[in-house]
């Protein structure tokens, strides 16, 4: 086990750069989640640890030596993919096998590290099976199987849970975590899921465009985040952000988005003393919004047009001329579409952005 | 964008270049494909023939091997016309028919031929019994001399005593007069004989293509609700293109050059109904050892070829490279 | 699910099941019904094609039957000079040559084309198109010639050199694709395992291709095993005859050996099936089934 170091990684193919700048320490035994959107350089800043990419510019280290030049199988790393890429003309143990193998351990150590590592994925009864004959998640936990068997520095697992069915996702996502505080190896981890990175994450490193957006523990971005894209990526359902300005009245503050005007909260109220000239994106969660059929000094009058059934709670879609606010009810909350509900939309917990650079005003 | 120097040795880079993989086969080529080519545009500026060669050595006789080795192909003189035999064949009054003849031969050979070998390698890798014994039967064209099976199917056409006739006869249809009488009937029968040669090796080149498809794309096409005929479009078809660009573009240089089927059944007839041009060619060059004729019809049916091969090989990406 | 549309089904399968046998039967007929003529030839006494009985009308059955021209090639009697040790051996040797000699070319080529990038690629696949756009013997002459002034025609190599590459046309193209169609994540995998490029192609690659490498390994095989034409210009001593070349012998300008020529012609096809059926086997699917989602 040991750390993973990114000194300005930036990988470019004819000019535009695919990752831009890159600056990352992950610590050891660390679980760190590279997560954004598609085509936003996570894969490719992974496949640049594992040293299947070369970078432009930048270097890389694992443990305390750099490895920029380094062929992959001299890193040692071990690398779960998303199609998992299992070898598919040997048995499951010489899958397993195959790494030690080529690392030359005697015949004895292999034997010995494939049954443990079969025996912590359950895959015993498989071994002697070829993948054509597995289903998605015993090919799944075989790939990691392979990983796992040279117990090396760093795992690197691009997207391995995606191609799963969502209820075997959910269940394999803590099997996973479980594993990886077991066996203590650090751990870079790429998906798109917003939700598995928070499951998943020691600390969440959020990537757009090639740029690191923010990095922090799941709690730290979620409720910090350090700007509006970051904060619309993380939480389901995605972030309520109004566009205004906060406008000083005698009362307090309040944010004045045109049409409508709803106080800010004080605490929020304090750090934007004197208002903003400029445009601001007031961001709040829905379940910082509270709905209720009865009006109260400061809520907004929406027309509901829809609503989400969770289970254990729902969501209430509401909109007010052109703006759409979703907030969180309990289960017993009426709201037929058309009626109209009063969300109140002040709270502590809320966060102000500018508008121009996005970046959080607190 | 600066690059990060390799820190490679430069005998590691030279070992593993692809440069090399490719050499021994480029060499091939150019020796003997590349120089012969040179040559043979050379010669059809001359007028080389046998005698001229003779003295390299004896090649149409048993005999010993001659003790001279250098030949006085180079004494052949240039043509006071340069293009004397390009003259030739292009003045054949029948040029015109028989390129004709040529290309229908060509495109009426290589879509039964390549659409049976595909039809039966998609029959022969779907559920049935016996397989192998089926595939066993279906390459005895391939595997016999094609002089020998040609001439019996010579015999099959005869008008009174061949057994196509006389199997047509038994469900009532009159005989077919196949290799005397009209155009039409000729080509037929030396289409449907070049077809019977020719799908053996279409069938077991896709047979191959259709063996090296990952199953599990079928299973993910058939649970996304795509069965039959809709699967194989969507799956199937897609993954054995490259394979079946190639067998039309070699299928049609090969049936283009292809001698013996439209010689042995028909001798070209009747008139020049079944000639093609490489029948021509042997007709007018080969047969009198006038090689220099001989290689002019060789290097205009290359560009023949040539051209709408090029044109193919850069429509479908053909020769689209890897690279990782 | 009604017993009805479960007995439809059935139905159904069958009704395929039943097309699908006859169609076969109908084309493995067809396949050998020429054939069966050749070997009521190779069976009838006397050199002329015989007007054998029909058998049901259509299949030959020779009038008289006779071994003769089996036992005069096998036993090496005088016919046309023959030897058939000499010739099988010579075959032999050349054809395994040839195959050989035409995998060692194609599969680094196949490789290079498909996982590396290079300039002037595209051309040199393109190149490898062009020897089939000429009649093949055109370029025999010239080869001659060329083989002539290195001192190396009436040798083997005369003829397993211009073999191997003869097939490298399709066979580069074949392999290219079959390359092509192993995942680059396999490559990757295995780099990260620790194999290093030879490593992957012998243990990944190569598996991964059988049924394109058997295909290849048969188109070089039946390019050699019945080539004529260049064998007659390169070979000339008695002593390095191929089958090909006694074969055609039996065709001597004044008289036509059919029999002895449709014998010699089923003794050299039954190699062909037995290399055909030793190959089938690798032909088989599944190999690359399993390794990668979707």
């Amino acid at each position: 086990m040991a750390k993973v170091r990114l000194e300005h990684i930036t990988k470019a193919y004819k000019g535009a750069p695919v990752v831009d700048d890159v600056n990352l320490e992950v610590k050891e035994g660390e679980f760190l989640v590279l997560l954004g959107p598609s085509g936003c350089g996570k894969t490719t800043t992974l496949r640049m640890v594992a040293g299947l990419e070369r970078p432009t510019k930048g270097d890389v280290y694992i443990g305390d030596s750099l490895v920029t030049d380094v062929e992959p199988k001299d890193r040692d790393i071990a690398m779960v993919f998303q199609s998992y890429a299992l070898y598919p003309h040997m048995t499951v143990h010489d899958n397993l096998a195959f790494p030690l193998k080529m690392h030359k351990q005697t015949k004895s150590e292999i034997e010995e590290r494939v049954t443990k590592a079969a025996t912590i994925l359950e895959i015993g009864d498989l071994l002697k099976r070829r993948p054509k004959e597995l289903s998605g998640g015993q090919r799944q936990r075989v790939a990691l199987g392979r990983a796992i068997v040279r117990d090396p520095k760093v795992f690197l697992m691009d997207e391995p849970l995606s191609n799963l069915d969502a209820k075997l996702r959910v269940q394999t996502r803590v099997e996973l975590k479980n594993l990886q505080k077991r066996l203590g190896t650090t751990t870079v981890y790429v998906t798109h899921d917003q939700a598995e990175a928070m499951t998943l994450a020691d600390r969440v490193a959020l990537m757009r465009q090639g740029v690191i957006q923010q990095v922090g523990s799941p709690t730290e971005v979620y409720a910090h985040p350090a700007n509006k894209f970051v904060a619309g990526f993380l939480g389901s359902p995605t972030m309520n952000f109004i566009d205004g300005v906060v406008r000083r009245t005698d009362a307090g503050a309040v944010f004045d988005c045109g049409e409508f005007a709803f106080p800010l909260h004080p605490a929020l109220a304090g750090i934007v003393t004197g208002g903003t000239s400029r445009g601001t994106t007031y961001g709040i969660r829905a379940e910082d919004v509270s709905v209720s059929t009865e009006p109260k000094e400061g809520s907004v009058e929406v027309t509901v047009y829809g609503s989400e059934l969770m289970g254990s709670e729902q969501f209430v879609y509401g909109v007010k001329d052109k703006l759409k606010i979703v907030a969180r009810a309990p289960m017993d909350f009426r709201a037929p579409i058309g009626t109209h509900v009063w969300m109140y939309l002040t709270s502590p917990k809320a966060h102000l952005f500018d508008a121009e650079t996005e970046k959080a005003l607190i | 964008m600066t690059e990060k120097p390799r820190s490679r040795s430069i005998l590691r880079r030279l070992r593993s270049s692809p440069y090399l993989f490719i050499l021994p086969a480029l060499i091939g080529l150019l020796v003997l494909v590349l120089y012969p080519f040179a040559f043979n545009i050379f010669i059809t500026f001359t007028n080389m023939n046998v005698y001229h060669i003779r003295a390299c050595a004896n090649l149409f006789a048993s005999a010993a091997q001659s003790d001279q080795l250098h030949c006085y192909a180079l004494d052949s003189g240039v043509q006071n016309n340069l293009f004397y035999n390009y003259g030739f064949v292009f003045t054949d009054p029948a040029f015109v028919q028989i390129l004709e003849n040529s290309i229908v031969w060509t495109f009426s050979n290589v879509f039964p031929t390549v659409g049976l070998g595909l039809v039966l390698a998609f029959v022969l890798n779907s559920k049935v019994r016996g397989k192998t014994i089926y595939r066993l039967f279906m390459i005895v064209p391939w595997a016999m001399p094609s002089f020998i099976t040609l001439l019996v199917w010579k015999g099959m056409y005869d008008y009174q005593f061949g057994i196509i006739n006389s199997l047509l006869n038994e469900i009532g249809i009159p005989s077919v007069n196949w290799l005397n009488g009209s155009c039409f009937n000729a080509f037929v029968a030396i289409v449907i004989a070049n077809i019977w040669l020719g799908y053996p090796f279409m069938m077991i080149i896709f047979s191959g293509a259709l063996q090296s498809i990952p199953q599990e794309l079928y299973e993910a096409a058939s649970i996304d609700g795509a069965v039959g005929f809709t699967r194989m479009r969507a799956v199937t078809i897609p993954l054995i293109k490259p394979t079946i660009v190639i067998a039309l573009l070699l299928g049609s240089i090969w049936t283009f050059n292809n001698f013996n089927s439209a010689y042995l059944i028909t001798g070209g007839g009747p008139g020049i109904c079944t000639t093609i041009f490489i029948t021509q060619a042997y007709n007018q060059a080969f047969s009198y050892f006038n090689f220099a004729l001989a290689a002019t019809y060789a290097f205009i049916a290359f560009v023949i070829l040539f051209v709408p091969g090029f044109f193919w090989t850069r429509y479908t990406g053909l020769t689209r490279g890897g690279g990782s | 699910m009604t017993a009805h549309s479960s007995t439809a089904k059935s139905i159904r399968k069958l009704a395929t099941s039943g097309l699908k046998h006859a169609f076969l039967i109908v084309m493995a007929l067809v396949s050998i019904y020429p054939v069966l003529w050749v070997i009521s030839i190779a069976f009838t006494p006397g050199e002329s094609l015989g007007i054998p009985n029909l058998f049901l009308g259509i299949f030959p059955v020779p009038t008289s039957f006779t071994v003769e021209h089996f036992t005069t090639i096998l036993k090496l009697q005088v016919v046309v000079g023959s030897n058939f040790p000499v010739w099988i051996r010579n075959s032999a040797i050349i054809t395994v040559s040839s195959v050989a000699g035409a995998l060692l070319l194609t599969l680094p080529a196949g490789y290079a084309f498909s996982r590396r990038k290079f300039r002037g690629q595209e051309a040199s696949m393109f190149s490898f198109l062009l020897p089939t756009m000429f009649p093949g013997v055109v370029t025999i002459i010239p080869q001659f010639l060329l083989f002539s002034t290195l001192g190396l025609v009436n040798s083997y190599f005369a003829v397993i050199i211009p073999y191997m590459v003869g097939s490298l046309s399709l066979s580069i193209f074949i392999m290219k694709s079959a390359f092509d169609s192993i995942p680059r994540e396999i490559d990757e995998a295995a780099m990260i395992d620790g194999a290093g490029e030879l490593r992957i192609f012998t243990r990944m690659l190569l598996p991964l291709t059988l049924p394109s490498i058997a295909t290849v390994a048969l188109w070089a095989f039946m390019g050699s095993w019945l080539d004529w034409a260049l064998a007659h210009v390169m070979l000339e001593s008695n002593s390095l005859w191929t089958l090909p070349l006694a074969l055609y012998a039996f065709l001597q300008p004044n008289y036509t050996y059919y029999g002895s020529f449709s014998a010699l012609a089923l003794i050299m096809a039954i190699p062909v099936f037995v290399v055909f059926i030793v190959f089938q086997r690798y032909l088989v699917t599944g190999l690359t089934a399993g390794s990668v989602k979707g």
